[in-house]
């Protein structure tokens, strides 16, 4: 019984591929690294915001945020809004702060120590990085790490400043040399 | 399944009708192999899922997480769960009200900190499991935030605690300075049933103070714990600190670390709500973390040392950190610092390493890991490990990556130690997925395992990265398995293993 509610209910999933609607972004309010109080709308009053769940003990976390720095600056002038959410839990959360200190990170550091926004953004692992428009609306969403991901991160996060947002559009294709295209999960 | 495509329907009916946002996840885990349970191969063979969805609105969020396991390995002894693993409504407006599961961290964790899979270190042998021990409770909460001022307060019940109540407020008294303050009370559990009704109330207290580069953090906790049984009025006074610093010095971090643990001993070996900084490096590397120290939070005391650096395009660090009992049951003497007599079950661990990113999007990291550890009546164990990892770009979106990681182990009582080997070599394929090859190899003459294990693995991202595959077939090693910061002792394993993320 239990493995046919299971397949039906992966079957759903696949289907419900191509019917996405927007997700609007779960509110939220954490601290920072200072113990100040910090809501997620406080930062979309500002501009959108490029989100990624990392943690000390993380990997790849740590790997991939210099390219989502990089990516901050290129449109920190436009508004853009990096925020690096910690998903230690005490264990390890009073490495956050000297972490962050020593690679010189000038973005928003928050805490999120029982995980409860990663969750609620569907995440089970860190990284996972989520684009926000100003809307408050997901716009991508990506679970893990690999060389090179930053490209189709930096090409979403440019869509949000294009003068008409695209579509979505596939993935790279095999050839390697091609411009990076947007990944939007819905518009 | 009448009920489940009803309930399908109503959901469905009220996403649209109510204009919801609907977001959901799934985690299917499945495996076809053989486990070594006890110097014996068994079969072992698992079928689970959780999956989870939030419906919300501006203001509210309805969640649910439900879970089907049924472990082959441990027919009807209980262990099978298809429920809600958890469920709560949650209203956010100028106060947060929750009702249903609930979970929270105070402070740093010493008085109370409510997580999933927290127990998994000590309680569980397989790999994986939804955990069936399943320590929310189910209740109330609220949560009200002012400028300078954080209430947090929370009541629930379960089988495994019986009543947990909690109250927690934080003061930002100034920007430089915070201050917070914790009551926890629970009651009425049945715990294995050899303290029945025994209540806990927890006193805490912590503050942090940031002064230009230096900020510092106090926390301390006191635990009483009573019998509750009636012939029996005693009660037992347990005290928990910890304490940590940072200082910045140009492109220096200096950090330290203290615990001085004396909690309850409670029987499953670790405290029950609680999750306290470990004051122990969170390795990274295979072999080091496959044979980490296990923490005694009855009883010890410890610190912890790291600088790190930052210089040009590279990163190093050092880490050190040492422990031992708090309390010696024999003499009496109690240390305030760790004590490394091997008498004491004293431990010694030093970790450097430096990542390196070099032209070409290359990066080269090395780990240097020293560890010992006082076992066998005063003995001790030494471990040294080396790892190193190298990545280097193919195309612009193919990745080649090599680590191979070294480990001596060496008992005093033995003549010689023993090496294990590790050796990895992945392609990463930008938002498609990578697949690695890894060989498994240790000289130890005890091992359960075979001396070279073989292994690979490959993980595919579908539909723009809404599904993630990971299959596994080879041999496991088995031992402490750290991910997403818990760790957890596993069996060895030969044979498939499938994990089917989504995301919708």
């Amino acid at each position: 019984m239990a493995r046919k509610t299971l397949w039906l209910i992966l079957a759903i999933l696949l289907v419900s591929q191509s019917s996405l609607l927007a997700q609007q972004a779960p509110e939220f309010m954490l601290k920072d690294v200072k113990g100040k109080t910090h809501s997620l709308q406080e930062y979309l009053e500002q501009g959108p915001v490029l989100i990624s769940f990392w943690a000390t003990w993380c990997a790849p976390c740590k790997k991939e945020m210099p390219g989502l720095i990089e990516i901050w600056n290129d449109h920190i002038e436009d508004g853009l809004i990096l925020l690096a959410i910690a998903v230690d839990t005490p264990r390890t959360q009073s490495k956050v702060k000297s972490y962050a200190r020593s690679q010189k990170w000038e973005m928003p550091v928050l805490l999120d120590t029982s995980g409860k926004m990663l969750r609620q953004y569907q995440g089970n692992n860190p990284p996972m990085t989520v684009i926000i428009n100003q809307a408050g609306e997901i716009v991508f969403k990506h679970s893990g790490y690999a060389p090179g991901d930053e490209e189709t991160i930096a090409a979403a996060v440019a869509a949000l400043f294009a003068p008409s947002q695209p579509e979505v559009s596939a993935q790279p294709e095999a050839g390697e040399s091609e411009a990076p295209s947007t990944e939007l999960e819905k518009e | 399944m009448r009920r489940f495509f009803t309930g399908l329907l109503c959901l469905l009916t009220t996403v649209s009708v109510y204009a919801l946002d609907f977001t959901g996840s799934n985690i299917v885990r499945a495996a076809a192999g053989e486990e070594m349970s006890d110097d014996t191969q068994v079969e072992r063979n698992y079928f689970e899922d959780i999956f989870s969805f939030d419906l919300s609105s501006s203001s509210f969020l309805l969640h649910s997480e439900l879970g089907f396991y049924h472990p082959s390995e441990f027919p009807g002894d209980g262990l099978e769960t298809d429920r809600l693993l958890s469920s709560y409504l949650e209203y956010s407006g100028p106060v947060q009200v929750r009702l249903g599961t609930v979970e929270a961290t105070f402070g740093r964790g010493l008085a109370l900190s409510l997580y999933h899979d927290r127990n998994l270190e000590t309680l569980l042998m397989t790999d994986p499991v939804i955990p069936y021990f399943d320590n929310r409770p189910l209740g109330g909460q609220l949560i009200w935030w002012g400028d300078r001022v954080t209430i947090n307060m929370l009541g629930g019940w379960n089988d495994y605690y019986g009543s947990l109540f909690g109250f927690n407020s934080e003061y930002s008294l100034l920007d430089q300075l915070q201050f917070g303050t914790s009551l926890v009370y629970k009651a009425g559990s049945e715990l294995d049933n050899i303290a029945e009704n025994l209540s806990q109330t927890i006193l805490e207290y912590y503050a942090d103070v940031a002064l230009g580069d230096f900020s510092v953090g106090l926390n301390q906790a006191f635990q009483f714990v009573g019998s509750g049984v009636q012939d029996d009025a005693s009660s037992d006074l347990y005290h928990i600190t910890y304490l940590n610093a940072d200082y910045w010095w140009q492109d220096y971090t200096f950090a330290l670390e203290y615990k001085h643990f004396h909690y309850y001993p409670s029987p499953l070996g670790q405290p029950e709500f609680m999750n306290p900084p470990i004051t122990m490096n969170e390795y990274t590397t295979h072999l080091i973390s496959r044979h980490r120290r296990l923490v005694n939070y009855s009883n010890e005391t410890g610190l912890m040392f790291e600088v790190r650096r930052s210089w040009g395009d590279s990163e190093y660090f050092l880490n050190g950190a040492w422990a031992s009992i708090t309390d010696n049951d024999l003499n009496g003497d109690s240390w305030l610092l760790p004590n490394l007599n091997e008498r004491y079950n004293a431990y010694q661990e030093y970790f450097g390493g430096a990542t390196h990113y070099l032209p070409g999007e290359r990066s080269l990291i090395w780990n240097l890991a020293l560890a010992e550890e006082a076992v066998h009546n005063g003995e001790w164990s030494r471990k040294i490990g080396v790892a190193l990892e190298y990545e280097q770009p193919l195309t612009t979106h193919l990745h080649a990556k090599m680590l191979v990681e070294w480990m001596q182990q060496q008992d005093r009582r033995l003549e010689d130690g023993y090496n294990d080997w590790v050796v990895e070599a992945s392609l990463y394929r930008s938002h498609i997925g990578h697949l690695t090859a890894k060989l498994d190899r240790t000289e130890d003459e005890s091992a359960a395992t075979a001396t070279n294990l073989y292994a690979v693995e490959t993980v595919w991202e579908l539909f723009e990265g809404r599904h993630k595959l990971i299959l596994f077939y080879g041999d496991e090693r088995g031992g402490l398995v750290c991910s997403s910061g818990s760790c957890r002792l596993v069996a060895p394993f030969s044979g498939l293993k499938l994990t089917l993320e989504s995301w919708f």
